[in-house]
């Protein structure tokens, strides 16, 4: 079914919404989920409350583009998740490594942003839309969908400190930007 | 305003949606084209340690050939001396003949895949219609790029893996007590263990829907059938009586390979636990 289709759906609020979205993304949304939460159970239920989440917001919300609208909530109830202490004591997957790469972007671990979260995103998407393609796809795999170094090594049939070192200096950059975009650190 | 990390990888999240179905829209390809050289990087990870040294070597052997070295037995003395300064021109006349060599060695890795994209082709046919439809609007990935996907995902333990792969593998808890196993399924197609011993791969298992899933394509000069009442192998590996390649099937379609990264395994044991999977 058309993702226009399934928002249709939504809005005449029919449960079949939910049954055609998990028919069409629900394993590629289990599989973001389990990326960060490195947890079956989680992430399942992580999936569950997307659609949930999903629901609520359509109406009034009409997403663009679905299938990221969908990513994006199930990336956030994961995050959430993680700060729940079962998920913690189960292991936060590659979280704790993400934050202690994006940590170099802040530096002093204090970023005063101006203005609202709006115009951080501003500044992340003209960082992203200055970077080379291959970067920039490596640095959302990464720290969007927190996949793992070696796995991103795998699918670009990279090495792993090609990776590594493409990433760092991504994150130099994004620092330099956030600072040029008045982000003092 | 970021006070820490936390947000900042909170921000992330937030970003144009673009740049996530750019992801989306490469995973959903890579699915479809790396069925089309099923299981595809490992071969050619595999070969390329074969490939590299004979490049090397051919490059040696155009030198010498080139420098006199194999023009008669006699003068050797001064052949050798004359090999020594001409080899870097030798090499860098040669290295479009080592070209040649490699692209020949691609065309038949692109040869396997060939034969078998009418299999695939009509399971992505299939399986690729919710993945298209993702509303992507960008570049599109050059075949090289999509045959880099990797489709695998990292399991905890093998109920993940069977659950991704939608079918069971019966692989024993003490199959390998003193290794440790590594997990990983590709969606609806396979499910994969590698057992290491710290760092070092000793073998990998798979079982899949494709007939040959060992996505290992070396020509191994030694090559046997092996049967049982419950199942049949084609072993093969370089010297008798140890295993590099073990491949076969159960009466439901499913394949099944065993495969070792570096050191072959001893036949007598690769046949011990291709029982044991088959129980």
């Amino acid at each position: 079914m058309e993702d226009s289709a399934i928002i249709e759906l939504f809005f005449a609020r029919s449960e079949e919404a939910i049954k055609e979205t998990a028919s069409k993304y629900g394993r590629m949304l289990k599989s973001v989920a389990l990326r960060i939460l490195r947890n079956m159970e989680d992430a399942e239920e992580a999936v569950s409350d997307t659609y949930m989440k999903t629901w609520n917001s359509i109406p009034p919300t009409r997403p663009n583009v679905f299938s990221a609208f969908l990513t994006k909530i199930t990336r956030n109830i994961s995050l959430d998740m993680l700060d729940k202490e079962h998920a913690e004591k189960r292991g936060a997957g590659e979280i704790p490594a993400l934050l202690d790469e994006l940590e170099e972007c802040i530096a002093d671990n204090r970023i005063p942003v101006p203005g609202e979260g709006m115009e951080l995103r501003e500044i992340l998407n003209a960082f992203l839309e200055g970077e080379k393609p291959e970067a920039r796809k490596i640095f959302v795999r990464r720290y969007f969908f927190g996949s793992e170094v070696k796995e991103i090594a795998q699918v670009y049939g990279l090495g792993e400190s090609k990776v590594k070192m493409t990433l760092a200096r991504s994150r130099e950059r994004l620092k330099k930007c956030l600072e040029e975009e008045g982000v003092t650190v | 305003m970021i006070t820490d990390k936390n947000k900042l990888l909170r921000a992330i999240g937030d970003i144009d949606d673009k740049y996530i179905t750019e992801i989306l829209s490469e995973d959903a390809g890579g699915k479809q084209n790396v069925v089309k050289v099923p299981f595809g990087q490992r071969p050619i990870i595999r070969n390329m340690k074969y490939y590299l040294p004979a490049a090397a070597a051919l490059l040696i052997v155009v030198a010498c050939i080139k420098s006199g070295v194999f023009s008669g037995f006699g003068g050797a003395s001064s052949s050798g001396t004359s090999a020594d300064t001409a080899a870097p021109q030798a090499a860098y006349e040669a290295s479009p003949a080592a070209a040649d060599n490699y692209c020949d060695s691609a065309a038949e890795i692109d040869y396997d895949a060939k034969e078998s994209e009418g299999m695939t082709s009509a399971e992505t046919s299939q399986g690729s219609v919710e993945q298209g439809s993702v509303n992507y609007v960008g570049p599109t990935l050059s075949e090289a790029e999509a045959d880099m996907i990797n489709p695998f995902i990292d399991c905890r333990n093998l109920r993940e893996a069977e659950e991704i792969a939608g079918f069971e593998f019966n692989v024993p808890e003490d199959l390998e007590p003193d290794l440790q196993a590594v997990y990983r399924a590709i969606d609806g197609k396979l499910i994969e263990v590698i057992y290491f011993d710290g760092d070092e791969e000793i073998y990998r298992i798979r079982k899949g829907t494709d007939r040959d899933v060992s996505g290992d394509y070396n020509d191994y000069s030694v090559s046997m059938c092996v049967d049982s009442a419950a199942w049949a192998a084609e072993l093969k590996g370089y010297k008798d009586g140890l295993t590099n390649c073990a491949v076969w099937t159960d009466e439901d379609g499913f394949g099944y390979s065993l495969t070792t990264e570096a050191a072959p395994i001893k036949t007598d044991r690769v046949i011990e636990i291709i029982d044991l999977l088959m129980q």
